[in-house]
């Protein structure tokens, strides 16, 4: 046990002394600030006011009716002050569909019947099976209407940072990562390593602990920096508001803080996955750019929009990957995954899927890196 | 100790690097002679149980070369030794001392032993990268002895080293042969001559000669001139 702490030691000091890795380190606390404090840029603290002002109203006819007496038939402003009736316009807006609608023609009970009718006409469009529509229907349930109004641009710009966080995250491990075994065979110090006593399944294991910590230790220091900002700036207003203010069309009974929370629980198994798939695979390829095409040619797939929603298993392959799980999108996502009858929506699926994979890669590392030889030199 | 090299052989696609090789060694200094491609890395690689073999048996008192058991036993240097720029000597001797599974208290104290014995001492707080050469070549030896070996496979260990520091090495060499099993490779028919009590040597992948060398067979530097001139 002495000597793996000692080893594990080393193999951080080799990690951190990687100058790409002290690069990407700096590059992932500045990333972290400007996410805190440039979303909040295009709002200026004069809208943020006036947007908190209906603080905790229900939006129902009352609130309705006064607002219609502050815009246009579109929605568009007619005073000066509409600024705070910003987010209630822009969900009577999108719930009710067509361009030409005029906004007060229309009840807080029709905006939202308007909204649950879309849902449900999308779960059509895209072929959802029969179960998984009334499952839906079950969930909204649990949402209680009318809304309470709750400006969250706080909840919201930390939601939008984390999803940015990630892709730092990622680059992270394909730079900093992936040199964790291929360092050996560069330096090639692999022939002492592997002819050594512990120098493979003691090694390896250390290894994968090291890389491990140093991708979770930047993870955890970059949340907590951007969520200790975002409520410095913005002040923690916002996080008990429902996900459906800043994601209209989404049925999942969440406040925005439980979706934060469930955001962060997903992120750390996304990065053991982006570090253990780092390393293991660098095993095979003892080339660290080839491994970070793949990560980030992974990633892009995640954020592709060419792919159908009706595509099938391909599409709902790509609402798995953790680039759209992180990101408000994931908040719209109906699919869910059907295994003995039984149904898990993507924040249940994606991280159990995410963990397996980690458990899978780290068993065939193992067994690759055991046999490991040195050959051709 | 006794380190049995069975039948030994390595084949790549076009090339028989080993061919059927056995002997034993015991106790003592083995020096093992061969032109370059001749198959020495090849073998010392097969030996440090870092490259399998296609056929044959490498055991050390009946431990095969695979085990963790073996990998206790040795030291090894290889020739084209490798390092961690950013770590200091002391550091990386101590990491090695780590892998070779060495209490921390007893490898600080032999880390210290050690850079003192190959001349390290007053830059041991300094980082490798700064080293030259021969400084470089000299933490190779510190860490192949880090863990006492039985077993000390050293490919071609003076390479880069100065007159004054092979001297010094091939009486470290001699000293730990009195106890343990070394092999080292080399071009350097000299530091045969002062130190090997034994001699393997090897040409295109078999074995030409094993055995002690004696004046009476002639001069060693002209045999080797012949056979691989």
């Amino acid at each position: 046990m002495n000597n793996l702490g000692t080893l594990y030691r080393f193999e951080i000091k080799k990690i951190l002394k990687n100058r790409v890795t002290q690069v990407m380190l700096v590059i992932l606390c500045i990333i972290t600030i400007l996410e805190a404090i440039v979303p909040g840029l295009s709002v200026t603290r004069d809208k943020r006011d006036a947007r908190m002002e209906l603080n905790g109203r229900i939006i129902d006819d009352t609130l309705l009716n006064e607002m219609y007496q502050n815009i246009d038939d579109n929605g568009h402003s007619s005073t000066p002050n509409n600024e705070k009736y910003f987010g209630i316009c822009y969900l009577e807006q999108t719930s009710i569909p067509g361009p030409d609608n005029v906004l007060a023609d229309y009840t807080a009970e029709d905006m939202y019947r308007a909204r649950e009718e879309q849902i449900l006409g999308y779960m059509d469009d895209i072929e959802l099976s029969d179960q998984i529509i009334t499952h839906w229907k079950e969930i909204m349930k649990k949402t209680e209407k009318p809304f309470k109004y709750i400006y969250s641009c706080g909840s919201l710009f930390l939601s939008q940072g984390l999803g940015v966080m990630m892709l730092i995250i990622m680059l992270l491990s394909a730079l900093c990562l992936t040199t964790v075994f291929t360092i050996e065979y560069r330096q090639r110090t692999d022939q002492i390593v592997l002819s050594s006593r512990n120098g493979r399944k003691e090694t390896y294991l250390v290894k994968l602990c090291a890389g491990l910590s140093v991708i979770i230790a930047s993870t955890v220091f970059a949340t907590g920096l951007l969520t200790v900002l975002i409520f410095v700036i913005y002040g923690s207003s916002g996080f008990d508001s429902i996900v459906q203010l800043s994601s209209i069309f989404s049925a999942y009974p969440f406040s925005m803080g439980q979706f934060i929370i469930i955001q962060m629980v997903i992120m750390i198994t996304v990065v053991i996955m982006y570090a253990v798939f780092a390393m293991v695979v660098s095993i095979f390829t003892k080339n660290s750019l080839a491994v970070m095409g793949m990560m980030f040619g992974a990633y892009l797939f995640g954020e592709l929009d060419v792919l159908s929603d009706k595509a099938g298993n391909i599409s709902f392959l790509r609402t798995l990957m953790s680039s759209y799980v992180i990101s408000m999108h994931s908040l719209s996502e109906y699919r869910m995954l059907n295994i003995g009858g039984k149904l898990f929506t993507i924040y249940v699926a994606s991280p159990i899927l995410y963990l397996l994979i980690s458990i899978i890669l780290t068993v065939i590392g193992s067994m690759v890196y055991e046999r490991g030889q040195v050959n051709g030199r | 100790m006794n380190l049995s090299v069975d039948r030994l052989s390595k084949q790549y696609k076009n090339k028989i690097a080993v061919d059927r090789i056995s002997f034993n060694l015991t106790d003592g200094v083995t020096g093992l002679l061969g032109a370059n491609g001749a198959g020495k890395t090849t073998l010392m690689r097969m030996m440090s149980g870092i490259l399998n073999p296609t056929s044959g048996s490498v055991t050390a008192d009946g431990i095969p070369v695979q085990t963790e058991e073996y990998r206790a036993l040795l030291g090894y240097l290889p020739q084209d030794f490798g390092y961690y720029p950013e770590f200091t000597a002391r550091e990386f001797v101590q990491y090695i001392a780590a892998l070779k599974g060495i209490e921390k208290k007893k490898a600080k104290n032999k880390t210290e032993e050690l850079l003192e014995t190959v001349g390290l001492s007053d830059v041991a707080n300094k980082k490798i990268k700064t080293f030259s050469g021969g400084m470089k070549q000299r933490v190779g030896i510190a860490q192949a002895l880090v863990n006492d070996p039985k077993i000390l496979i050293l490919d071609e260990p003076t390479a880069g080293l100065d007159p004054k520091e092979r001297v010094r090495f091939r009486n470290l060499i001699a000293e730990i042969g009195k106890t343990s099993i070394v092999l080292f490779s080399t071009h350097i028919v000299s530091d045969i001559e002062h130190i090997a009590g034994n001699l393997l040597m090897i040409r295109d992948g078999q074995l030409i000669y094993e055995g002690k060398w004696d004046n009476q067979k002639g001069d060693l530097e002209q045999f080797y001139m012949e056979e691989f001139g």
